[in-house]
């Protein structure tokens, strides 16, 4: 009924004993104490649980644990390795992308694939990009501006 | 606190081939685990469940591809809906297809459903199964003791029942459209941000000159399961497009045709007014891509 | 000293010209833990070896409990019942109408009969599965007209009837047979789930055998100390509340945070083990308390220059099974009723009603969304129907410095409504625009609309008003703050430490805001009726002023100056004009320790304001208000009824702006909030009274393709002169006027007003075929 995987979590190989019928959100928060990782909704609307699988944002609620065997995982805990800010985390606290901060972890963490993919984003690709991030706090203009000001410093760092 | 899920045996075969042996042994008690965003819900909601095993295909990625077979092209049932948006290959020559990608869920269940698994789980308002209603899909079904091609609209009418025990959906072919057929995709939520939806349709309009040669309607989300609007297809044929108010006449015959069913997004009588608005204006739609 | 005349005060010490960090767009100082992931909320205070807590829900939304029959599996592990609490069984906000566990019946679907406990979340489910309730099903009232025409059924004993207030002022009679306009309308509004990311938590674990520390989901520590309590029978003090971080209150957690606080409690006093209970999105959404339904009967008399001469206002508050908040919102929606303007006549008459469904919750506006989409709306057809531009009739209107409010407040400063109005109307190009109304753009009706909105500053009721605070300063000129205000992301602590930081003349991050405790500061009241930063602040900044008398007279000493040209500015202490360095404050810091002079102050401040007269509710019940004017640009398609929300101007008097950047995303919050109670959050209920809605799939809160353009707001800074640096609160108020400024946009767009919201695309297209079928 369980099963041991095997998987590189933020940068470092990592082992996990786990049930077949518990999910990733379970595991990276109760079995790896990744709490960053958030459970909102639990059925993939709010993306408060959004990690990065493989380079992929993906909804950690609604993927088993046993699934990323093998895989390679990002949270938010990891993005900052080396005690330096990522610039989306610094410009979300200078823009006050957040309030109650419960949705942060999940926007950075979606904004950070998008940056990947796409470094110039526009408005409307941000607002795709973030559609599967819910907030009931900021009205969400200060969390695209974040992002937007993110991509100008990535994009000059070069 | 820990989200409950029902126990169950687990399997992760690591190819096609072992797949099959795995559902060959396990059946008929078991469900496949693709994307997960359909099957994960049902095991926390319990809403289809129980089944004593999982088999894990999710990383089965020689089932995931696209690929321009000279007259049609192939999808792999593992293709997500994230790669059918971004396909150069599917944008070419099935835009339907990414078209309802982009409409989709968001960017995170994008990256995790497959096309297999919409078409499977076929729920009222599975996107694909729209398409696969107005396009001439074939379905590629394999067990491990025989293979088997089945068109979309009887795969559609047997529901969930389509893929037997031991079977598994392999590839989806579907012709490539000539250049004079304009398809459309529309999909009507109670807000902007993916939701569950009113309403979702396809149109398939092809012409020769300015008269309908050929017209598909599926209309989905309204009642139990998606399906074509063949009475209004047609009346429709033969008319020509010009006749702007003999058109519409025929499709404001659509309220009376549908029995739609009531939900929290919207009520049996909405659906039923707005299936005509929808409809409408998917049909404009393809119109303006025919030529 | 009861009030501090503040403003002088801190004139007096640091120049408004010359703020250091008051006033300034600075990061908030939880942002660091926040994009990091090292902010824990409740959940992430996680346990291995806590007990899951579940609870066993009526099915019934009326039903008498006969028999509780606990089976085999749940007699294993952990059962609670009415009958198993060893304090008393009562945790009603205001008034003494609900038991945490049911005891003799059960009066909504959802209501809390038993508490299940287990190692495993499996254990625990397999015993919510193993206790068999046995139920006497009653007659439900389901509806308000219903409960109150209801001879025989009885919701609760005194009856169907859970409050009622009365406002008079002045003669209506007269002024309506006096008036050349009287309009007459009924409006309705709906439920609405507080939807905040984090669904309600809490955790409880034994310290010793006779202590009970306390981690929740609470916007009201004290209060949710008091109930733990009560409820286990303890004295207070034995009880620790300790609030982390929390992901979204808007009210809701004030309301259900001592209730999930109590049920762990239970579980870990009966057991001596830790225990912890999370709702899931499901169980948050059917079976936490909401805002409730309202029906307004709103009368309006005006003369023919548009001057109100009287409103009469006629409203039931569906307030559902528990009065729980219900009879204060009610309240603060009669004292409110008028609208930010000067009505002579005023009479209200609210009735909180009982009926078989989820309870009412504490909800950004608590009230006002409900009763100003009533007086909005009505000003706007009083408007039309004389020929006035509605902006026109609202500075017309508008309250002013000197006018009396419709409790007969005199509000003799502070008072910004005018000035906002015009300001946000020149912001939105109003004049133009206005003449744009009902063009049809992209196959779509343009309109714009206007809304305004205010919300008086501090908890309504009888109850004063106070708050504390502590400030350590550090041997080493770091200083340790505490509030008992909790930080719902609204930003008190950032508030607070900005307020701190000017009064001492540090730098903002030498501060340490500390978690919320209530062993660690005197009872400050809830974190509610945005009074965290003005009343609460105020504490804050009563401590740091005092500690500041003692800084600045060792320094004169230290500085051989006199105490008025001591500066303390950015962490450095010199005098004034000087050329000299001066001494850093850490030098000073520790100098206080080495002179015995004490480095800590507690500051504790009462709210300014009296208790309006129980039968005409004339009277002072607030302290101040902050006012909010919305203009909303909408686009509708006829065919489909969808409303789209384009633009959106927002505008604030909330005294002075402590954060601009943070005050900022406070509206643009609430105008998403206010947009979606007007629009699209819709709460559905069965004929059997339950909840059909399953998640945030069909539960529609805004989302990045929703938002519409947000236009930098509108402060207009009339400071109050009784808090820390004038401030009044910002988090509530612009919530009160987006949803009438949406449903009069849309009335200018397709010439159709809706009177009841949410208007769904549904509702607005089945209303517009129903007014084409009637022309």
């Amino acid at each position: 009924m369980e099963r041991r995987i095997e998987f590189t979590l933020n940068g470092k190989r990592t082992t996990c004993v786990v049930p077949y019928n518990m999910t990733l959100l379970d595991m990276l928060r109760t079995k790896l104490r990744m709490v960053s990782v958030k459970k909102g909704c639990d059925s993939g609307d709010c993306g408060s649980c959004t990690v990065i699988v493989n380079n992929e944002p993906i909804c950690s609620c609604l993927m088993l644990a046993v699934q990323v065997d093998g895989e390679e995982i990002l949270t938010l805990e990891g993005l900052n390795r080396d005690r330096k800010l990522h610039p989306l985390q610094q410009t979300f606290m200078e823009s006050h992308g957040m309030q109650c901060g419960i949705c942060t972890p999940g926007f950075i963490m979606t904004s950070f694939a998008l940056l990947q993919k796409n470094p110039k984003p526009t408005v409307e690709e941000i607002r795709e990009a973030l559609e599967g991030n819910l907030c009931r706090c900021t009205g969400y203009a200060q969390i695209i501006e974040s992002v937007i000001k993110a991509s100008k410093l990535m994009n000059t760092e070069v | 606190m820990i989200t409950l899920l029902p126990r169950f045996e687990y399997n992760k075969p690591r190819n096609l081939e072992e797949a099959l042996e795995i559902l060959e042994k396990v059946k008929p008690n078991y469900r496949v685990l693709a994307g997960g965003t359909d099957l994960l819900l049902e095991m926390k909601f319990k809403t289809r469940y129980p089944a004593n095993t999982i088999v894990d295909i999710s990383k089965l990625n020689e089932l995931r591809y696209v690929r321009n077979r000279d007259s049609h092209i192939a999808i792999g049932s593992m293709t997500k809906v994230e790669d059918l948006k971004n396909s150069e290959i599917i944008k070419r020559y099935l835009p339907i297809l990414a078209e309802i990608a982009s409409e989709f869920g968001t960017w995170q269940i994008r990256n995790m459903a497959t096309i297999g698994g919409n078409i499977c789980n076929a729920s009222s308002s599975a996107d694909y199964l729209l398409a696969l209603l107005i396009l001439d899909a074939e379905l590629n079904i394999l067990s491990l003791t025989k293979k088997r091609h089945i068109k979309s609209e009887p795969f559609i009418n047997e529901g969930r029942e389509a893929v037997k025990p031991g079977e598994l959906l392999a590839e989806i072919t579907i012709p490539k459209l000539s250049s004079n057929v304009g398809t459309s995709f529309l999909k009507y939520e109670g807000r902007n941000v993916s939701s569950i939806p009113i309403l979702n349709t396809a149109c398939l309009l092809e012409l020769e000159d300015h008269t309908i040669k050929d017209v598909r309607i599926a209309l989905g989300a309204v009642e139990h399961l998606p399906r074509r609007l063949r009475p209004v297809e047609e009346k429709l044929k033969g008319l020509s497009v010009r006749d702007k108010d003999k058109v519409d006449k025929v499709l404001q015959t659509i309220p009376s045709l549908i029995n739609p069913k009531s939900g929290v997004v919207a009520s049996a009588e909405y659906r039923r007014a707005m299936s005509y608005v929808f409809v409408k204006r998917a049909f404009s739609q393809a119109l303006e891509r025919c030529s | 000293m009861t009030a501090l005349e503040y403003a002088s005060i801190l004139d007096k010490v640091i120049n408004s010209s010359e703020y250091l960090v008051v006033g300034k767009k600075v990061a908030r100082v939880d942002s660091l833990e926040k994009v990091t992931g090292k902010a824990f909320y409740t959940a992430d205070y996680m346990l291995d070896n806590a007990l899951n807590v579940l609870v066993l829900r009526s099915p019934h939304p009326h039903a008498l409990i006969k028999r509780i029959e606990i089976g085999e599996t749940a007699a294993k592990n952990v059962v609670i019942t009415a009958a198993d609490i060893p304090g008393v069984n009562e945790v009603g906000y205001y008034i003494p109408d609900q038991p945490l566990l049911v005891d003799k019946k059960a009066r909504y679907v959802g209501d809390a009969v038993a508490l299940v406990a287990a190692q495993t979340i499996e254990e625990a489910a397999k015993s919510l599965e193993d206790i068999n309730v046995e139920y006497e099903v009653l007659p439900a009232l389901l509806d308000v007209d219903e409960s109150l025409r209801s001879k025989d059924v009885r919701i609760h004993e005194k009856g169907n009837i859970a409050g009622v207030v009365r406002v008079r002022k002045g003669d209506v009679n007269k002024a309506f047979s006096e008036a050349k306009v009287v309009v007459d309308n009924v409006y309705k509004t709906g439920y609405q789930d507080h939807a905040y990311i984090e669904p309600e938590a809490a955790i409880a674990l034994p310290e010793g055998d006779n202590k009970l520390l306390v981690i929740g989901t609470t916007q009201n520590p004290f209060r949710t100390r008091d109930v733990v309590a009560k409820v286990l029978g303890w004295n207070n003090s034995r009880v620790r509340v300790v609030v982390p971080y929390i992901g979204g209150g808007f009210g809701g957690k004030d309301t259900m945070g001592p209730l999930l606080c109590a049920m762990v409690a239970l579980v870990a006093a009966k057991t001596n083990q830790p225990a912890m209970l999370e709702f899931t999105r499901a169980d948050s959404l059917k079976y936490h308390f909401k805002r409730a339904p309202f029906k307004i009967h709103y009368k309006t008399a005006a003369d023919k220059t548009g001057r109100l001469l009287a409103v009469e206002v006629d409203y039931t508050v569906d307030v559902g099974a528990y009065a729980t908040q219900g009879l204060a919102l009610m309240r603060r929606a009669a004292y409110h009723a008028t609208g930010p303007y000067e009505i002579p006549c005023v009479k209200v008459d609210g009735t909180a009603v009982y009926t078989n469904k989820v309870p009412i919750a504490a909800f950004n506006g608590f009230g006002n969304p409900e009763m100003l989409f009533a007086a909005e709306s009505q000003l706007d057809i009083v408007a039309e129907e004389l020929g006035l531009d509605p902006v026109e009739i609202r500075v017309k209107n508008a309250l002013v410095k000197g006018s009396r409010t419709g409790t007969n407040q005199l509000l003799d400063h502070s008072v910004g409504i005018r000035e906002l109005i015009e300001r946000v109307a020149e912001a939105a190009n109003w004049r133009h625009k206005k003449t744009l109304c009902g063009i049809s753009l992209n196959g779509k009706r343009y309109g714009i609309g206007i809304g305004c909105g205010w919300h008086g500053c501090g908890t309504t009721g009888v109850k004063q008003d106070w708050a504390g605070a502590s400030v350590i300063i550090n041997p080493d000129g770091s200083v340790i703050y505490r509030t008992g205000i909790v930080e719902l992301g609204q930003g008190t602590h950032t508030g607070h430490a900005m307020m701190v930081a000017e009064v001492l003349g540090i730098p903002l991050d030498w501060i340490r805001v500390e978690r919320v405790d209530t062993s660690s500061v005197p009872d400050s009241g809830e974190t509610h009726a945005q009074r965290g930063i003005m009343i609460g602040g105020s504490a804050a900044v009563d401590a740091a002023l005092r500690l500041r008398q003692r800084l600045v007279k060792l320094a004169a000493e230290i500085l051989e100056c006199s105490e008025n040209d001591v500066v303390l500015r950015n962490g450095r202490v010199y005098v004034k004009d000087s050329q000299a360095d001066g001494i850093s404050f850490a030098a000073l810091a520790k100098e206080m320790y080495m002179r015995g002079i004490s480095p800590a102050e507690y500051g504790f401040v009462r709210a300014r304001r009296g208790v309006p007269d129980p039968e005409t509710s004339q009277g002072e019940p607030y302290a101040a208000y902050s006012f909010s004017c919305c203009i909303a640009e909408v686009e509708v398609d006829e065919e489909t009824g969808t409303v789209e929300v384009k633009r959106l101007y927002t505008g604030v008097d909330a005294g002075r702006i402590m954060n601009p950047e943070l005050v900022r995303g406070q509206l643009y919050g609430c105008a998403m909030m206010g947009i979606g109670f007007a629009l699209t959050e819709k709460i559905e209920l069965t004929k059997g009274g339950k909840i059909r809605n399953k998640g945030f799939g069909d539960y529609l809160i805004l989302g990045t393709f929703d938002q519409p353009v947000f236009a930098d707001p509108v402060y207009v800074e009339d400071p109050y002169l009784y808090s820390g640096f004038g401030v009044k609160g910002a988090g509530e108020v612009a919530m009160n006027a987006t949803p009438a400024a949406i449903i009069n946009a849309v009335k200018n767009a397709i010439g159709i007003r809706t009177y009841e919201i949410p208007a769904t695309a549904e509702k607005i297209f089945f209303t517009l075929k129903e007014r084409k079928s009637d022309v």
